[in-house]
C-alpha cells in the first residue's frame, strides 16, 4: 500500500470508528467481531433466546422447519453471506410482524420489540465493521459502457467500443456493482483489441481532411449515379422534387456510396424535406386517376443504412414532415465506412379521421440533402491526438511521397516519450502516479522502439498497456473516507459514466471535493450537464429493467400498432420523465402517479389522449423539455397536463415499464405484480417454488389469464405469496403488452362468432375481442381497489416506501454496491431528512451522495 | 483446474469398475478391441436453441427403442439408430424462463434471480482439461452476438462468433506475408504488455483486502491464461493453416438465421475433423425480425408465445422444422467423415437442446435433448418420470467422461443418467 492510501487508510479508520466504540476496547471489539463465528450461537443470551424458543421453534426446529428453515440450529455465523442473509430474513419477518403468522400466538409488544433491537443491532454492528475494514464496495471495474465512455471522452473516438466487450455482470438489475463485475481471459483480450482500435483512431495520419459539404437534390439522383438516391420507387412530384416512397426494400431512401468513399466518422445531415400524400381522383369525366397532394403530415424515418452491406440501419431517429412547406431538419450519427444516409416514410402523424391509407401512398418529398462531415472539433489535430502526441510535428512517412501518409516525428524520442507517458498516465489513472509507473511504461516503449517499430507505435504500445492495466480498470478505493481524487472518480462515473473532467479533476488536486459545499456544488454541475443523460439511461436501464424495450417484439396480429417510433418514444418518455423528476426536485409520489407526462403525439394516439391543443401550444410557446439532451430538431416530447380520467400518470402506467413487465403476447398479473414490489415498493417477493408449474397462457379467447389463477392460487400452499404479489398485477391488467389501456383483452378470430374490432386509425387491422379484464382486487392487508387509480390512492397514503426504495437503487448505482444491513440507517436518516421535500428526486440523489455510503469505500 | 488424463478408454466404463479386480481381465480386452479407434481424440459439441421446441411435436408416445417417430423425429428418420432422445430433464432449481438458458450448459441455480452470477459450462471445464491439444482451446459460437451459452470459471458469459465466414477465415484462410508479420508482432507486443500488467496486479494485489483480491486473482489469472494463449498463438501464427478442401464460406443474409445456424454447424465440423479443437458450442436464437422462411409471418419468440392457437404452432413448426433438417445434415455429414477408422460422429458427443421444456408458458421441465454419438448404444427414447427429473447435469457428466475427464460430478448432477449404455 502506497503511503498516501496508508496515510488515508490510518485517519479514516480512525475517526469512522471513534464514535462508535471506545478506543480502548477497539482491539477487543475488533477480534471479537472478526472471529464471531459461533459467537452467538453458544450464548442465545436474554430476550433472543427466550424469543426464539417461546414464538419460533414450534415450526422451525429440526423436527418441522417449515420453509426449510431450522432456526434451532442456526448459528450466528455473520461472516457466511447465506447464515447472514436468514438472519436478516428472521429480522424482517419479525419486524413487520409477519411472523409469527397471524393464526399463531402473538409476542408482546416489548417482547417483540425487545428482539427485534437486538438482532438489528447485531446485524448492523457486524456490517458496519465490515465496512470499516474492508469498505462495502467490491473493488469495481468499469463495465463496458464505461469503458466506451471513456475511451470516448478522453480520444474523441466515434467506434462503439462496448460492442467488442463481453456482457457484464449484473446485481439487482445494475451492470456496475463491483461484486457482480467479473473478469476473464476473453476481457483481456478484447481490452487489448479494443484499446488497439481507438488509439489507432485517435492518431491522425493526414493532414487537416477538408470537411466536405455535399449538396445533392433531384437533379443528381437522376442524373448521378454516385451523388443520388437509391430510390427503386420514386415519384416525380411535378415540381422537379424527389419524392420517396416506403416499399418495405431496406435500400430505398438510401443515398447511393459516394466516390471517392466517406472516410469512418461523424456526419451531419441537413434534409430539407416536406410530406405529400398520393391519391385517387376522380375528374369532372369520371374518370379515376392517381394524385399528388399535400394534405397530411407523415413522419419520416432517418437513420444510417449500407446498400452494400446488410442493409440494416443504425442511430435511427424519426422527424415530422409538414404538408404546408418545407422544413430543414439536422440529423447527426456516426457512418461506417460503405454506410450512408438513408430517408424514409413511415407513418401519418395520427390525426382523429378514420381514413384509409396505404402505407405506400405515403411519400417524404426531399428538396435537398446537405452532407457535412467528417465531423471535428475544428482544431487539427484533434484534441485526442494532441492528448497522445502532444504538439509534435507530423511528417510524411516517405520524404519521396509527401501527400500518401503522416506520421509523428519525434527528434528526442526518450524525452518526448517520458513527457507524453506522465502527462497520460495521470489522467487515464484518475490520480498522481508514482515515478516507478512512468518507468514500467517507458521500458515498454523503449523495448518497442529497439525492435524497430516506429515512435508512434512504440508509444501507443505503452499506451495500450496503460489502458489495459489494473489502476485503470478498476476503481480502486481505501477503506474508509475516500480521498479526493476516488471521490471525484466516483462522482464522475456515478453521474457522467465517464472519468472525471479537468474540474473534478483540478479540486481533487486542491484537496477540497470533500467539502461538502463543493461536493454539492459539483453535484449540481454534472447533473445539469449534458452527460447526466448517461446517469438517466443506465439508471433506469437497471431500477425498472428498460434495458430490455427491444426485448419482445409484441405480436404482430394482436397488437398490428405497434412500430418502432412508437418503441423510440416509450423509451424516451420514460428517461425524460424522470429528468424531468430530477431538474425540478418532484416528489417520489410521481413514481406511481403524476398530473403531468411527458409525450409527443405518437404517445398520444397510443394513450388515446386528446392533447391537440397542447401539443399546438407547445409548438408556439417553445415550452419544451429534453434539456439539451435530445436532439433539438428531431420530434420531441413535450410536458403536458393529463386531463382527468386520463389512466396515466407516474411510471407504473407508461408503455415501456408496462411493456417490459409483459412477454410480447400475454400480460400475467404474477410477473407485473413481482415487478411492482421489486422495483417500486421495495418488498421483491422471493423466488417461485420449484415443485409448482407455470400458468400456460391461452390466447383463443377462452378463459383469462384471472381465471386461471384463481385456480392456482386458491392452494392453500400459494395464497400466502400471491396475496402479495397479485395485487399490484391486477391493477395493472388494464394495460396491455404495449402499455394500452384495454377493457377487453385481444384474441386471435378463430370463428364467426368473434367480435371483430378495429384498431383506432385504421381500417385494415383488426382482432377479435376477447373476455373483459378485471383489474379490482385488494391489498394483502384487505383494503380493496377497483381499478388503477384507486390503486394508486391506496399506494400513495403512505408515500415513505417509495422513497426508501428508490434510494436504495440509488445507492446501488451511485456507489456500485448494493446496500448492506447497516446501509438502512442511512436510508432512513434519508427519508427522513428528505420529508420536507416530500422527497424530492434531486434532493433525494444529493442525500445519497452526501452520505456515508457515498463518501466512504 | 480438474486432472487430465491421457488414456484414450471411455472414462465411463474405467469409473464404473475402478477398484474391481474382477474388471481388470475385462478392461485389457476392451483397450485391445478397442485400440484402433480409441487413437482418436474424442470431441463434443453442445448446441442450444433459445426459444425451444414444441414438446407435443418432439417427444415420441413410447418410450425404449421401439417407438414410432414423432412428427419433428421424422426428419431424423435416417439417423434413428444414431441418436438418442431424451425427456423428463431439468436443472434443479432452474425455473426462470428466458433466462434457464443461461444455465443449460452450467446447471448453476435461479438464472433469473436479480443478483445471479453463473458458473463455468461445460465446454470450459473440458477446455481446462484437453483444450491444451489443439490449436483453439474451444470454440463458441452464435447466431446472435449478445448471445452465449459459454461461460467461464468466474460465470462470464464468453462473447461468441457469429459469422461463418469469420470463422472460416480464422480457422482455414492463410493470411498474406504481411499480414503474418502484422499478427506475429501484434502476439509479441501483448505478451511484453501482460508480462509488466501481470507485475502491477501482483503489486496491487498486496495493498487491498480479501474481498478486492478476489477480483484482482482474477484479473491475474486472466493474465496467465491470456499470456499462454498469446504463446500458443505464436507458434501457430507462422505455420500454415489446414486445407480441408472447400470453397471459403460466405455469410447469410439478414433474416436468414437457420442458413446461418447451418452453415456454423459446417464451420464446427470443419474444425473438428482438421483437429483445430475438440470443444464447440453453438447457440441458435430465433431473431426477433421476420424469418425468410415460406410460411412463417412472425418471429420467432412470438410464434413461441402461441397461446394454443393452431395458426401460431404451425407457424413455429415451419422454423422448428427447419432448425431439425439441419441437424439432420450436420450429423449425416458427421456420419460421412471418416476420422481414423471410423466415422467422426462416433467420437463427438453431440447434443442440441434448450432450457425450457415449453416456451409458451416459460416452463423450465421436461427439457428437449437429443444426443448423437459419444459411443453410446442409440437408437431409443430414453424417458424419464417429469415428477421425478435426473438433473440435466448427470447428462454433462457423460459427455465430460467421454472427452476423458476423470470426473463423476458436474454441478448439480447426482451420478451419471440411469439409461444411457
Amino acid at each position: 500500500m502506497n503511503v498516501r492510501r496508508l496515510a488515508n487508510f490510518c485517519a479514516q479508520f480512525l475517526s469512522f470508528t471513534a464514535p462508535l466504540v471506545p478506543n480502548r476496547c477497539l482491539a477487543t471489539f475488533v477480534i471479537a467481531t472478526i472471529f464471531s463465528i459461533n459467537v452467538w450461537g453458544s450464548e442465545r443470551v436474554g430476550n433472543t433466546a427466550s424469543f426464539l424458543s417461546s414464538h419460533c421453534y414450534d415450526c422451525h426446529d429440526a423436527n418441522t422447519s417449515e420453509g426449510g428453515l431450522n432456526l434451532q440450529e442456526l448459528d450466528w455465523q455473520p461472516n457466511d453471506v447465506k447464515n447472514f442473509a436468514q438472519w436478516t430474513k428472521v429480522f424482517d419477518k419479525v419486524e413487520r410482524g409477519e411472523m409469527p403468522p397471524s393464526e399463531e400466538q402473538q409476542p408482546a409488544a416489548a417482547e417483540r420489540t425487545d428482539f427485534v433491537n437486538s438482532l438489528r443491532e447485531r446485524l448492523h454492528s457486524h456490517t458496519l465493521n465490515r465496512q470499516t475494514f474492508q469498505g462495502r464496495v467490491v473493488l469495481r471495474r468499469l463495465n463496458r459502457s464505461e469503458y466506451a465512455n471513456t475511451l470516448r471522452d478522453l480520444l474523441g473516438v466515434t467506434t462503439p467500443l462496448e460492442e467488442l466487450l463481453p456482457e457484464d455482470g449484473r446485481a439487482d438489475g445494475f451492470e456496475n456493482v463491483g461484486a457482480a463485475l467479473n473478469l476473464s481471459v476473453a476481457h483481456l483480450e478484447r481490452y487489448l483489441e479494443a484499446a488497439d482500435q481507438a488509439l489507432r483512431e485517435a492518431t491522425v495520419a493526414t493532414r487537416e481532411p477538408p470537411t466536405m459539404t455535399i449538396r445533392t437534390d433531384y437533379e443528381e439522383t437522376w442524373h448521378d449515379y454516385n451523388h443520388g438516391f437509391q430510390n427503386i420507387h420514386w415519384a416525380n412530384a411535378a415540381n422537379g422534387d424527389l419524392a420517396i416512397r416506403w416499399t418495405g426494400s431496406a435500400a430505398n431512401g438510401t443515398l447511393r456510396a459516394w466516390q471517392p468513399p466517406t472516410p469512418d466518422g461523424r456526419y451531419r445531415f441537413r434534409v430539407r424535406a416536406r410530406a405529400m400524400m398520393q391519391r385517387d381522383v376522380v375528374n369532372d369525366q369520371g374518370e379515376k386517376s392517381k394524385s399528388f397532394v399535400h394534405d397530411r403530415r407523415i413522419i419520416a424515418k432517418v437513420g444510417v443504412a449500407s446498400l452494400l452491406k446488410d442493409g440494416l440501419a443504425y442511430d435511427e431517429a424519426y422527424f415530422e414532415l409538414s404538408p404546408d412547406d418545407y422544413r430543414e431538419f439536422v440529423y447527426e450519427a456516426r457512418v461506417p465506412a460503405g454506410h450512408s444516409f438513408a430517408i424514409v416514410p413511415f407513418r401519418l402523424v395520427p390525426n382523429s379521421k378514420d381514413e384509409r391509407v396505404m402505407s405506400g401512398d405515403m411519400l417524404a418529398v426531399v428538396d435537398w440533402v446537405e452532407i457535412e462531415g467528417p465531423l471535428h472539433s475544428g482544431d487539427w489535430p484533434p484534441p485526442g491526438h494532441r492528448l497522445l502526441y502532444g504538439e509534435l510535428p507530423l511528417e510524411p512517412v516517405d520524404p519521396d511521397a509527401p501527400d500518401d501518409g503522416l506520421q509523428v516525428a519525434s527528434h528526442s524520442p526518450q524525452a518526448d516519450a517520458r513527457r507524453l507517458i506522465a502527462d497520460f498516465l495521470p489522467r487515464v489513472f484518475r490520480r498522481p502516479v508514482a515515478n516507478a509507473e512512468i518507468e514500467a511504461h517507458l521500458d515498454l516503449f523503449r523495448e518497442q522502439l529497439q525492435l524497430g517499430r516506429p515512435f508512434d507505435a512504440a508509444l501507443r504500445a505503452a499506451y495500450k498497456m496503460a489502458l489495459t492495466s489494473p489502476q485503470f480498470l478498476f476503481l480502486q478505493e481505501v477503506p474508509g473516507r475516500l480521498d479526493d481524487y476516488d471521490l471525484a472518480a466516483r462522482l464522475s462515473y456515478g453521474l457522467w459514466g465517464s472519468l472525471p473532467d479537468d474540474e473534478l479533476t483540478r479540486l481533487a488536486a486542491d484537496g477540497c471535493l470533500n467539502s461538502p459545499e463543493v461536493l454539492r456544488a459539483q453535484t449540481e454541475r454534472l447533473l445539469s450537464a449534458p452527460q447526466a443523460e448517461r446517469f438517466t439511461k443506465q439508471f433506469l436501464a437497471g431500477w425498472l429493467n428498460l434495458r430490455e424495450i427491444n426485448f419482445t417484439q409484441p405480436d404482430t396480429k394482436l397488437y398490428p400498432e405497434y412500430d418502432a417510433y412508437l418503441q423510440s418514444s416509450l423509451l424516451a418518455e420514460s428517461e425524460q420523465f424522470f429528468e424531468e423528476l430530477v431538474r425540478h426536485n418532484l416528489s417520489v409520489s410521481h413514481i406511481v402517479d403524476s398530473d403531468f407526462a411527458i409525450l409527443n403525439e405518437r404517445l398520444a394516439e397510443h394513450y388515446e389522449l386528446d392533447l391537440a391543443e397542447s401539443f399546438m401550444q407547445s409548438q408556439s410557446d417553445n415550452s419544451l423539455v429534453g434539456g439539451g439532451n435530445f436532439p433539438p430538431e428531431q420530434s420531441r416530447l413535450v410536458k403536458v397536463d393529463l386531463p382527468p380520467g386520463s389512466k396515466r400518470g407516474g411510471f407504473i402506467t407508461q408503455g415501456a415499464v408496462l411493456k417490459v413487465s409483459a412477454n410480447g403476447t400475454t400480460t400475467s398479473p404474477v410477473v407485473r405484480g413481482a415487478y411492482v414490489l421489486d422495483r417500486i415498493l421495495g418488498t421483491p417477493p422471493d423466488p417461485p417454488p420449484s415443485n409448482v408449474p407455470s400458468v400456460e397462457p391461452d390466447i383463443r379467447g377462452a378463459t383469462t389469464i384471472r381465471q386461471q389463477l384463481d385456480l392456482h392460487r386458491n392452494q392453500p400452499a400459494c395464497a400466502s405469496c400471491h396475496a402479495e404479489l397479485d395485487p399490484p398485477g391486477f391493477a395493472l391488467e388494464n394495460y396491455d403488452v404495449t402499455g394500452r389501456w384495454r377493457t377487453h383483452y385481444r384474441a386471435i378470430p378463430e370463428s364467426a362468432g368473434d367480435k371483430i374490432v378495429k384498431i383506432p386509425g385504421s381500417n385494415e387491422r383488426l382482432y377479435a375481442q376477447g373476455l373483459p379484464v378485471e383489474a379490482s382486487y385488494w391489498l394483502a392487508d384487505g383494503r380493496s381497489f377497483a381499478d388503477i387509480d384507486e390503486f394508486k390512492q391506496l399506494v400513495l397514503e403512505d408515500r415513505e416506501p417509495l422513497a426508501r426504495s428508490v434510494v436504495g437503487k440509488l445507492i446501488t448505482y451511485l456507489t456500485g454496491a448494493t446496500p448492506d444491513f447497516a446501509d438502512r440507517q442511512i436510508v432512513e436518516q434519508i427519508v427522513t431528512q428528505t420529508a420536507t421535500s416530500q422527497h424530492g428526486m434531486r434532493d433525494l440523489i444529493h442525500a445519497v451522495i452526501q452520505s456515508r455510503v457515498f463518501t466512504h469505500k | 483446474m480438474l486432472p487430465v488424463t491421457k488414456r484414450r478408454l471411455p472414462r465411463r466404463t474405467l469409473l464404473k469398475s475402478a477398484g474391481i479386480a474382477l474388471a481388470l481381465p475385462w478392461l485389457d480386452s476392451m483397450q485391445a478391441a478397442c485400440s484402433a479407434e480409441a487413437s482418436q481424440p474424442a470431441r463434443f459439441l453442445g448446441v442450444l436453441n433459445y426459444f425451444s421446441f414444441h414438446a407435443p411435436f418432439l417427444f415420441p408416445q413410447e418410450s425404449g427403442y421401439d417407438y414410432a417417430l414423432s412428427p419433428y423425429l421424422e426428419l431424423l428418420q435416417d439417423h434413428k439408430h444414431d441418436f438418442t432422445v431424451i425427456s423428463g430433464l431439468n436443472h434443479p432449481d432452474v425455473r426462470d424462463g428466458h433466462s434457464s438458458d443461461k444455465s443449460f450448459f452450467t446447471g448453476a441455480p435461479h438464472p433469473g434471480s436479480p443478483s445471479f452470477r453463473n458458473t463455468v459450462s461445460i465446454d470450459q471445464v473440458a477446455a481446462e482439461a484437453i483444450g491444451h491439444a489443439t490449436r483453439y482451446p474451444s470454440l463458441n459460437f452464435s447466431t446472435s452476438a449478445s448471445y452465449s451459452c459459454s461461460y467461464s470459471r468466474g460465470g462470464v458469459a464468453l462473447p461468441p462468433e457469429t459469422s461463418p465466414a469469420n470463422a472460416f477465415a480464422k480457422l482455414f484462410i492463410n493470411g498474406s506475408a504481411a499480414e503474418v508479420a502484422e499478427e506475429v508482432m501484434r502476439v509479441k507486443e501483448g505478451q511484453s504488455i501482460l508480462d509488466r500488467i501481470g507485475s502491477e496486479a501482483k503489486r496491487l494485489q498486496r495493498e487491498v483486502g480479501p474481498s478486492d483480491r478476489d477480483k484482482l486473482d482474477q484479473y491475474f489469472s486472466s493474465v496467465r491464461e491470456l499470456e499462454k494463449r498469446m504463446l500458443r498463438a505464436e507458434s501457430y501464427a507462422s505455420r500454415p493453416k489446414p486445407d480441408v478442401g472447400t470453397q471459403p464460406i460466405e455469410d447469410p443474409g439478414p433474416g436468414e438465421d437457420i442458413v446461418r445456424f447451418g452453415l456454423l454447424l459446417e464451420v464446427a465440423r470443419l474444425a473438428m475433423q482438421a483437429d483445430l479443437t475438440r470443444i464447440v458450442t453453438l447457440y441458435y436464437v430465433g431473431s426477433s425480425k421476420t424469418p425468410s422462411q415460406p410460411g412463417a409471418s412472425f418471429a420467432y419468440h412470438d410464434l413461441s408465445h402461441h397461446g394454443q392457437n393452431s395458426d401460431k404452432i404451425d407457424q413455429l413448426a415451419i422454423l422448428e422444422r427447419d432448425l431439425l433438417r439441419q441437424w439432420g445434415e450436420f450429423l449425416k455429414r458427421m456420419k460421412e467423415t471418416r476420422d481414423g477408422g471410423s466415422r467422426l460422429l462416433d467420437h463427438t458427443f453431440s447434443v442440441v437442446g434448450a432450457g425450457m421444456g415449453n416456451a409458451s408458458s416459460h416452463d423450465a421441465t421436461n427439457l428437449p435433448v437429443i444426443v448423437s454419438g459419444g459411443k453410446f448404444r442409440h437408437g431409443q427414447h430414453l424417458a424419464h418420470d417429469p415428477k421425478n427429473p435426473p438433473p440435466l447435469c448427470n447428462l454433462w457428466v457423460h459427455a465430460l467422461q467421454h472427452l476423458g475427464l476423470e470426473v463423476d460430478a458436474f454441478s448439480s448432477s447426482t451420478g451419471t443418467l440411469n439409461g444411457l449404455t
